[in-house]
């Protein structure tokens, strides 16, 4: 099996955890990925500081809204979506300024 | 219990609550308006929507409000208060669409963004650069922006000279201005909160009437007006909530403020800017939020209940859309802090009036009795500000005399 590659955007004030970069390409070992075996690998990998302003209990911290290819996670399961192969995966943040 | 909302969606509201436990069980399959195409987004844990459904439904319900209220007439102008954000610039990409719009049904008045500089606690160059990414993403909108300073304002004892510009580099940011704020806030946070909020409401009508502008456009959202709707019942502001929180406050004879985003949550608005490619400027404007005042402690818990039952906040409007103000004989009885009516004495006892009777019977032993508490109304009425506005008064006296 060949690694996963998926792209993920943040915005709305997220990136500012992620050294100010809104786009990020990543490839994940081959493996069933769901959003929640993402967001520990972003914790690990990705986020350097304050993890706590990004992730609370397993999911996102509420204010995040996540897209899966302009789909709205909520319609997918959330944390239980099955990554797919290319997935751009969205993260929107509504808690920096109305 | 079903009502109609302001996009003609029917709701029930004795269901909605108990979705949110069902949510990973039923997925929507079609969206809830074509009926046909897949949905992606869901609103408030209930309403999906498919991609065009929910850009059209969200733009319907902007102009249905103003439509329902028919206040602007073409070629008035209107100034909007910008002050970044998700809600922000979807009002901006709401007016800029609907004025280039060629049909019957575009937009017809001319817009002004105003944008109030209050950052006292950010250093001089970070807010320099806040005026300057804010200046050129104007820009991209075609509408006109011009700038201003509440601590100026304030520092200027509220003058119509203040400075209003367009061109941002002439505010003055000297950090010391804010000095006068920082005591404010140490010494009471909910009322310096409160202050702080009369202020910027008298600083865009000053800016209005000086551009000639007869309506103002603030951002609220529906969280938002929920939580001052709560704040005014805890800063004994009740009397004023259709002022503070419904579309339009009227309390000024020459410019009308309307309030556009009030149906919208930040979700909404968030999803909209995305899908339309569009992104918001996020300034570092506030302060951390403390535990320390009221505004914070009510505003934490109507975005939580917004985000676990998002039923509750449309409740929460709902009902303070059926409050309406008592209509005074007294009209021109207004409060000189907060341009609100001030209660008259009627037949029934206000709590204003049952808190000052009981400080007068346990300071005063010897006026004591019914005919006593009448003779006392007549210098209750004497005041000048409301009885919330009275407790601002006494603080700010008590902040000022001490600096001195
Ligand atoms: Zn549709
Ligand atoms: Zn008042």
């Amino acid at each position: 099996m060949d690694d996963l590659s998926v792209t993920l955007q943040f915005s709305g004030g997220a990136e500012l955890l992620f050294d100010n970069k809104k786009l990020h390409v990543v490839q994940l070992k081959s493996k069933e990925w769901t959003i929640a075996d993402l967001l520990i690998w972003i914790k690990e990998n990705l986020l350097k500081e304050r993890p706590e302003l990004f992730l609370q209990d397993k999911s996102v911290r509420p204010g995040i809204l996540v897209l899966v290819n302009d789909v709205d996670w909520e319609l997918l399961n959330t944390v239980n979506y099955k990554i797919q192969p290319n997935d751009r995966i969205v993260f929107i943040s509504t808690l920096h300024g109305g | 219990m079903c009502s109609v909302n302001d996009a003609g969606d029917i709701e029930d509201l004795n269901n909605t609550g108990l979705l949110s436990n069902f949510k990973y069980k039923v997925l929507a399959e079609k969206c809830n308006k074509c009926k046909d195409e897949k949905p992606c987004v869901i609103l408030r844990k209930k309403d999906a929507y498919c991609k065009s459904c929910f850009l059209t439904s969200t733009v319907h319900k902007f102009k249905a409000l103003l439509g329902k209220h028919k206040l602007i007439k073409d070629g008035d102008k209107v100034l909007v208060y910008y002050h970044g954000g998700h809600s922000g610039t979807a009002l901006l990409h709401f007016l800029r669409t609907n004025l280039d719009l060629n049909s019957p049904k575009k937009l017809r008045f001319i817009p002004v963004c105003l944008f109030i500089e209050k950052h006292y606690f950010l250093s001089r160059e970070e807010r320099i650069d806040n005026l300057r990414r804010i200046f050129n993403y104007m820009r991209t909108f075609d509408i006109p922006i011009y700038f201003t300073s509440l601590t100026d304002y304030c520092k200027n004892g509220f003058s119509e000279n203040t400075l209003l510009t367009k061109n941002f580099e002439e505010l003055e940011l000297d950090n010391k201005e804010g000095e006068f704020m920082k005591d404010l806030f140490e010494k009471s946070e909910s009322l310096a909160n409160d202050v702080q909020t009369i202020n910027i409401r008298k600083l865009l009508i000053s800016c209005a009437k000086k551009l000639k502008c007869k309506f103002i456009f603030t951002p609220e959202l529906a969280t938002d007006i929920a939580s001052q709707l709560l704040v005014n019942t805890a800063l004994g502001r009740g009397s004023h909530i259709p002022l503070d929180t419904g579309f339009c406050d009227t309390r000024n004879e020459h410019v009308t403020i309307l309030r556009p985003l009030r149906v919208f949550d930040i979700k909404e608005l968030a999803l909209y800017n995305h899908f339309c490619n569009l992104d918001a400027i996020m300034l570092q404007t506030d302060l951390p939020k403390s535990q320390k005042s009221i505004q914070n402690l009510i505003e934490n818990f109507v975005i939580d209940l917004q985000t676990n039952f998002p039923a509750t906040v449309t409740t929460v409007l709902k009902t303070g859309d059926k409050l309406s103000m008592k209509k005074n004989k007294n009209e021109n009885r207004i409060c000189y802090i907060c341009q609100s009516p001030i209660e008259v004495a009627c037949q029934q006892l206000t709590t204003d009036e049952a808190i000052k009777y009981s400080h007068q019977i346990s300071t005063q032993p010897e006026l004591v009795g019914g005919d006593i508490l009448k003779d006392n109304f007549g210098t209750v009425i004497d005041t000048k500000t409301c009885f919330s506005c009275s407790r601002i008064e006494q603080f700010l006296i008590s902040t000022s005399t001490e600096k001195v």
